[in-house]
């Protein structure tokens, strides 16, 4: 029952991961392109499969995991199927945090760029959580569209704020990334991915302080104290978490629409609500699914490269569709 | 007869408003309680404050010879429980994920086999076996309170607060709750109930407290 969600997923990972590897300016037969990736030499093939386009896709792979995962701890967390950390501005002061650091002088793809990227996330959950409190209530009510709202008017606060940086600075670093905050994967170095999965690991331990307490989230908080747990502990845990993986993604990739609501939001429609099966099979699919659109976006007109952005909404939308579609006619 | 938990002197208020002033109760180890009284009189409030999850102002509570504040959330989750009348979840669980969140205060401490036993017998116990798999939220609302109910037994807790638990339920769901709580007492545990239910209050015998405004 539980191995048939996993299956299916795998596969495709590994039919992606094969093409995405295969496919590109640079190419060869399946036997070239396999050669030049053992072999590990000096011909183009071999040099542009081991320094660009093996980071790329594992990179592209990280990210997909991550913000999948965020979306799905957001949602649980927030008692919102449609929280999203783009959506809610998380993505966004993530990318302030990361600019800043860029402007007080730090590296790009550094760890301590991608702490201070934590940092804008949690800041942003911090406000949203905030301005979203009921008086005299304990904890806020997220769970209506109302909150959704003001998530979206936070992101284009922090966008916006981004925009006067960038457009300000004289810094060539935060310059030279301004095109980022689109969102884009090709800036993927063998460096920039070892932070990426260096905070991706950290974001995973954090989870997995909370386990499957997670899902008592989806109660109201006193029905969640007279289990014996603590609501607001729970919720802060899967904030940091979440803050962490949505950071690790942003830092090196910028802000990545679209997954992170789509993924989680359609695979608890096929398996459920329950984390223990949402979050691992959330993690594949959306790992699946931004390899996919980078490919595509990579090699779909020849040396041009076109934002992930577009691919995503135009690949994600009809699949969420259909799955809706799908769950209302059965 | 040995005192599980007792309320002294409280003053109850929602909002601005008070509801019982410097009231008192005792709850007797193996007794039912039932709180009665008309609407909007503070039933559902004296519940949850003896739940520990309504500030008191002025007075006491203790549980089990302790003061409320001594313990833990985890540890008051073994002693004491609270069962709501009508369910809430922001996400569609299945019927066994949902009553199984009732094992969270014990289920480091228990084998897989042993959770799995209690899980299978508070399904039983409330006539939910065949509801299963589906989603807590397709279901009727006296199935509904039937997952309440499991959940709360389940907790395995000495003092079960149950508040209207009957309200939504057909006659021979009825009965399954009234054998339930009756076991409860035999086994030497304490359960507290407030209910509108003339027929389901006289076949459970016990204390009846009358609430007035």
């Amino acid at each position: 029952m539980r191995t048939k969600h996993f299956v299916l997923p795998l596969i495709v990972l590994l039919l992606a991961l094969t093409g995405s590897i295969a496919l590109g300016g640079v190419a060869g037969s399946p036997a070239e392109v396999f050669t030049a990736l053992i072999r590990h030499d000096h011909s183009t093939l071999s040099q542009v499969l081991w320094n660009i386009r093996l980071p790329r896709v594992l990179l592209a792979m990280l990210v997909g995991a991550g913000l999948s995962l965020a979306g799905a701890l957001m949602q649980t967390m927030f008692r919102n199927p449609l929280a999203d950390p783009a959506i809610l501005g998380i993505s966004s002061g993530s990318a302030l945090g990361l600019v800043m650091a860029l402007l007080a002088g730090l590296e790009f793809g550094s760890i301590s760029a991608s702490f201070c990227a934590v940092l804008g996330g949690l800041f942003a959950i911090a406000i949203i959580s905030g301005v979203t409190r009921r008086k005299g209530a304990v904890s806020a009510d997220t769970s209506t569209a109302g909150f959704v709202l003001v998530g979206v008017a936070l992101n284009a606060f922090i966008a916006g704020a981004l925009g006067i940086l960038l457009s300000a600075t004289s810094n060539p670093q935060a310059r030279s990334i301004s095109f980022w905050t689109l969102g884009t994967i090709s800036l993927a170095t063998w460096k920039g991915l070892t932070s990426v999965a260096l905070f991706f690991v950290a974001g995973l331990i954090v989870i997995s302080l909370v386990r499957t307490k997670a899902n008592l989230l989806a109660l109201e908080d006193y029905e969640i104290r007279i289990l014996g747990a603590n609501p607001s502990k729970l919720r802060f845990t899967l904030a940091i978490g979440s803050a962490i993986l949505v950071a690790s993604a942003t830092s090196i990739v910028g802000v990545i629409s679209f997954v992170g609501l789509i993924t989680p939001y359609a695979i608890r429609l096929v398996v459920g609500p329950n984390v223990k099966l949402l979050l691992p099979i959330a993690a594949l699919w959306g790992s699946i699914l931004v390899l996919i659109s980078d490919t595509l976006a990579r090699t779909l007109i020849h040396s041009m490269e076109i934002p992930i952005g577009t691919i995503l909404a135009l690949i994600g939308s009809p699949i969420f569709v259909w799955v809706l579609v799908k769950r209302v006619r059965a | 007869m040995k005192t599980l938990a007792a309320i002294k002197g409280a003053t109850i208020s929602r909002g601005n408003k008070v509801l019982l002033e410097n009231f008192s109760l005792q709850l007797e180890e193996s007794s039912i309680t039932t709180i009665i009284g008309a609407n909007g009189v503070g039933k559902t409030s004296l519940l949850l404050a003896i739940a520990g999850e309504l500030a008191l102002e002025g007075g006491s509570l203790s549980i089990a010879g302790k003061n409320i504040s001594d313990y833990s959330l985890a540890e008051l989750a073994l002693l004491r429980t609270y069962c709501p009348s009508t369910l809430n979840s922001a996400f569609p669980f299945t019927v066994n994920e949902f009553v199984n969140f009732g094992s969270t205060p014990w289920r480091k401490n228990v084998s897989v086999m042993l959770h799995a036993e209690r899980l299978a017998r508070v399904l039983a116990t409330f006539d939910l076996v065949h509801l299963g798999s589906k989603s807590v939220l397709s279901l009727s609302s006296g199935e509904q309170q039937r997952v309440l109910l499991a959940k709360t037994f389940l907790q395995g807790a000495r003092l079960l607060i149950l508040d209207e638990p009957t309200t939504a339920l057909d006659m021979s769901h009825q009965i399954l709750i009234n054998k339930a709580v009756i076991a409860h007492k035999n086994e030497g545990g304490t359960v507290l109930i407030a209910s509108h239910d003339q027929d389901f209050i006289k076949g459970m015998g016990g204390r009846i407290v009358e609430l007035k405004g």
